[in-house]
């Protein structure tokens, strides 16, 4: 095992010295995040972890770092428990660690432990919160971590199996602590019945139907940060185990490509349709979630479909772009409870009028989950769309249409969201009567740059460079346009 | 020198905020601050290394006399609705320019970003003057226009990414397109077609258009119907120029949904009473003609591509003024229904010498270019009988049943000025200021005396000599009535209403 990988507690010990200050300081978690970018960059750099890592961990840092500093006047404006905070910063750490990990053991624990801290968020959300299930958390722990479980002790299993059935010269541990990368070249199979067992755990987690109904419960009472997280880096989590997943063992491609390309078919019209009629923000972008990864399975099936480079690019692109756009409109609804005291968006309006840089942050991820050039989104559907289009047959033309019903779905959902920062600020806004903190707005605007940010992945792919000429000419407008929509939507009518 | 392009464009963008911010302070400089950004791209042409071709030149010169009018008149137009100019004109002077350099682009990457940033700049007028209340009508823009034509896009990217790479695709240069040679089968033809017409409302995806029009503040109509649908015309010309397409699908999808809606649209127009609205599906029926026009190109390409041109410049030219009118009506009046609307020619006379070039324009008299337009249209379809008599003899019929419902709609226009009103008027008429006088005659002069510059084309050897000497005759013939008007015919002390005194 390479003992590189101890440098992974230097943000832990971070962790525990801000859990020892009673007062929380700023400066210690931007430590801790700084630091574990880092070292993420340092590992990557002596080759102790490969890119899908790095290029999934530095993004789930940047989104992470700000919905920590969000989170302290969110907890004490709502009046949630003291050590919020901190459980919010041990998830978005766990999490980061988990992309981080190179090996079986250090994905399966860090990610273990990052689905009972989830568990405590979604029960203090539950019992804090006026609105949703009163069941979120235990349909969490029931539905989505014990599939999880299911999922990945069967993994570990089979490698174990095949490999101590191999040669009894290995230890049954030994599959756990070599990298991915050692792992993918012992050529282990899953015998097709066990296949669905495999991956079952991970579907669940990326919350595609039929296995989707425990995520609108979870991530609609779980308080805000923790919804953003749960959202975005968490169902990103989901997509990343299949990536390994399909890596490392050797099976039968083709049944993954169906079930990817049906239950991701399925989940973008059930999730698309369901969010159209919410009225409930939290629950509107929650089932967002579940038609964002229906576009993201589908991603996935291209690529297992195909395994070209430009596939990958585009998946990690379409989970970025889900990530980036997810946790910034998760901030601004949490703004929304935070200054009325809950969520309804059907009858709140002028947003932009209170926070108008908290807006400009979600009108980006608004651009982003719409479309326009160079976000995030507008690259991921591109990408896939042309790769589809270029290379047409029975399967990449249900995949093309898929898209297709994509996209057209995620206009509506964000125009529906939209809505919130125009016209006159309704009386609504007054009624919590509670403040918004500066760091708060900045925090929100500088995620929402996070839709742009993300782009800049598919830099490391050869044959997509000349995409940052279009990207450079591109972003300046995007940003003048959104000012321009924050300056429309500020005007009294 | 592409680098000093860019930088060139962000120069442009520069100037036009700040031109559109210093608007309230200081409106002189902040004209000329505009006026430069709009004129410049066609002055400094090879200085900044922006080509011009057959194709590109006409739309630009359109685009720019327009923005430059519709900028001025948009100016007026906010001054008296909401006294503070600032905020609102910047978004339109954004989006003007922003076309203007969508017809300067020369690679396939810049004519994505430029045709996006366009229509998202176009749902913002939609929502400019009223807010949330147009957000439904914003809505539906965005999702039938823009996703369908974003499909086109794609397409359009994907056929050349397979050729050439992704990364290349994006980066080449449209003069290189030709040299790969692509051929589209039936089916990417149709998926690169349908976005651009639907962005020119074409039956199935037309129902889009009339509302858009109809509730978008008058000046923003204007750049709809004047500027932005001409981007779809010019966008479907390069992808003929530079595509293999497959003609029979090219042909038979245009021609189809041209008839459609051409008819459909006419039809429509001549139904209704709002002002706008009748002009939004007169709108959606000139497309139609185009559309017709564009399906003819495979069956002679010189002559037709000329005529797109010639009919594109009129159209662009014709309703570009009568938005900007109608914007001067509501002002004026606080409604758009016809009936209710009456003798404007003799309470603002200021307006009614541009309006009365806008009617003749519309139903096609000289010297207006609609007559020449329609003169060539009708005779090049004409001359298309012999060889596919089915084509020529459906194209015939559309446009001449199109042409007959123009001139019901346009004396509805026309009425607006001349007719009496049945309800008493509320209110004095607001006092509309010099800026839109100017900039509407100034259109209307511009439709006038784009002709000479349409006749240089040289579509049709025959019939130039005749069109000029009804050019000559029109014009002179305009100046006579307009002398005689104002200087020799005495001004009427009171209204005169249908044979008795008041």
């Amino acid at each position: 095992m390479n003992t590189q990988l101890f440098l992974l507690l230097i943000p832990y010990v971070f962790l525990f010295t801000s859990i020892l200050y009673k007062k929380r300081h700023r400066i210690l978690r931007l430590l801790m995040y700084t630091s574990i970018a880092i070292i993420a960059t340092y590992l990557y750099s002596s080759r102790s972890i490969d890119a899908i890592s790095l290029v999934l961990a530095l993004p789930s840092t940047y989104v992470s770092l700000f919905i920590s500093l969000y989170t302290d006047t969110y907890s004490e404006e709502n009046r949630y428990p003291p050590y919020l905070p901190v459980l919010i910063d041990s998830f978005s750490l766990t999490m980061i660690s988990a992309f981080i990990a190179p090996n079986l053991l250090g994905l399966v624990t860090m990610w273990t432990i990052a689905e009972l801290v989830g568990f405590i968020l979604v029960s203090i959300g539950e019992k804090h919160s006026i609105e949703g299930g009163t069941k979120a958390s235990k349909i969490f722990l029931f539905i989505s971590t014990m599939k999880f479980e299911l999922s990945v002790f069967t993994l570990i299993a089979i490698a174990s199996l095949t490999v101590v059935g191999a040669s009894t010269a290995v230890a049954w541990y030994e599959p756990l602590t070599i990298p991915y990368w050692e792992l993918a070249k012992l050529g282990i199979e899953i015998p097709l019945f066990a296949l669905p067992l495999a991956i079952i755990g991970f579907i669940t987690k990326m919350g595609l139907v039929p296995l989707h109904f425990w995520l609108p419960e979870a991530h609609s009472v779980a308080p805000s940060p923790a919804s953003a997280l749960l959202s975005g880096v968490m169902t990103a989590m989901g997509v990343y185990g299949l990536l390994r997943l399909v890596e490392i063992y050797t099976m039968d491609h083709t049944f993954l490509v169906y079930t990817l390309l049906l239950l991701g078919s399925l989940s973008i019209i059930y999730g698309g349709l369901q969010s159209a009629i919410q009225r409930d923000g939290k629950k509107l972008l929650a089932y967002s979630t579940i038609a964002g990864n229906g576009f993201t399975a589908l991603a996935l099936s291209y690529y297992v479909y195909t395994f070209s480079p430009i596939g990958l690019a585009t998946l990690l692109v379409a989970v970025l772009s889900h990530m980036g756009y997810k946790t910034t409109l998760f901030l601004n609804t949490g703004l929304l409870e935070q200054m009325t005291g809950f969520r309804y968006i059907h009858r709140s309006r002028g947003l932009a009028t209170i926070t108008p840089l908290a807006s400009a942050g979600g009108l980006l991820a608004l651009f982003s989950l719409i479309g326009i050039p160079p976000t995030a989104g507008f690259t991921a559907k591109l990408l896939l769309l042309i790769e589809l289009i270029s290379s047409l047959d029975a399967v990449t033309g249900l995949l093309l249409l898929a898209s297709i019903a994509y996209i057209v779905i995620s206009v509506i959902i964000a125009l529906t969201y939209a809505k919130v920062y125009f016209g006159e600020p309704s009386s609504l806004l007054g009624f919590g009567n509670r403040k918004i903190g500066v760091l708060q707005e900045y925090s929100a605007l500088l995620t929402g740059a996070s839709n742009i940010l993300f782009v800049l992945v598919i830099a490391v792919y050869p044959g997509l460079y000349q995409y940052l000429t279009f990207y450079v000419l591109s972003s300046p407008l995007v940003l003048l346009i959104a000012y321009l929509f924050i300056t429309v939507a500020r005007r009294k009518v | 020198m592409e680098a000093f392009r860019y930088i060139y464009y962000l120069v442009l963008v520069a100037l036009a905020t700040i031109g559109s911010h210093i608007v309230d302070k200081d409106p002189r400089v902040s004209k000329v601050l505009r006026a430069l950004a709009f004129i410049s791209p066609i002055v400094l042409v090879y200085l900044t290394g922006i080509r011009l071709d057959l194709i590109s030149a006409p739309f630009l010169l359109l685009a720019i006399v327009c923005s430059i009018a519709i900028s001025l008149h948009t100016e007026g137009y906010l001054r008296i609705l909401f006294g503070k100019v600032s905020p609102l004109q910047s978004i339109v002077d954004l989006t003007l320019l922003f076309i203007i350099l969508f017809f300067t682009t020369q690679r396939v990457g810049e004519f994505i970003i430029f045709w996006i940033i366009v229509e998202l700049m176009g749902s913002l007028l939609v929502i400019l003057e009223r807010g949330i209340r147009n957000f439904g009508v914003a809505i539906k823009y965005l999702i039938v226009c823009v996703s369908a034509g974003d499909i086109s896009l794609f397409t359009l990217l994907a056929i050349i990414a397979v050729k050439i790479g992704f990364g290349n695709a994006i980066v080449l240069e449209f003069s290189r397109l030709p040299s790969l040679g692509i051929e589209l089968d039936p089916f990417l033809t149709f998926l690169i077609l349908i976005g651009f017409t639907a962005k020119l409302g074409q039956i199935p995806l037309h129902f889009w258009l009339p509302d858009t029009y109809t509730e978008t503040p008058s000046p923003g109509t204007a750049i709809f119907s004047a500027l932005m649908s001409k981007m779809a015309v010019f966008a479907i010309l390069r992808i003929y120029q530079f595509f293999h397409v497959d003609t029979m699908t090219y042909i038979a999808m245009l021609l189809v949904q041209g008839i459609l809606t051409a008819i459909y649209g006419a039809l429509t127009a001549t139904m209704h009473s709002d002002l706008k609205r009748i002009m939004s599906y007169s709108s959606m029926g000139h497309y139609g003609v185009m559309t017709i026009i564009l399906s003819l190109i495979p069956l002679n390409p010189d002559l037709f591509t000329k005529l797109v041109l010639l009919y594109a410049l009129y159209h662009g030219f014709v309703k570009a003024q009568i938005f900007t009118n109608i914007a001067t009506i509501e002002l004026l009046t606080n409604t758009r229904d016809i009936y209710r609307i009456g003798y404007l020619g003799t309470m603002v006379p200021r307006i009614y010498g541009s309006s009365i070039v806008a009617f003749l324009s519309l139903i096609g008299v000289p010297p207006a270019l609609g007559f020449y337009a329609k003169v060539l249209l009708l005779v090049s379809i004409f001359a298309l009988l012999p060889a596919y008599p089915v084509i020529a003899l459906a194209g015939l019929i559309s446009v001449g049943l199109f042409s007959v419902f123009s001139l019901v709609y346009s004396m509805k226009y026309l009425s607006v000025y001349t007719s009496s009103y049945k309800s008493k008027p509320r209110r004095t008429p607001a006092a509309i200021t010099g800026l839109q006088v100017w900039s509407e005659i100034a259109l209307a002069a511009s439709t006038i005396a784009i002709t000479p510059l349409a006749i240089a084309l040289g579509i049709n050897s025959f019939i130039d000599p005749i069109i000029i000497g009804f050019y000559v005759l029109g014009v002179a013939s305009l100046v006579l009535v307009f002398t005689l008007k104002t200087r020799v015919v005495g001004k009427e002390a009171r209204i005169w209403l249908g044979g008795v005194e008041v």
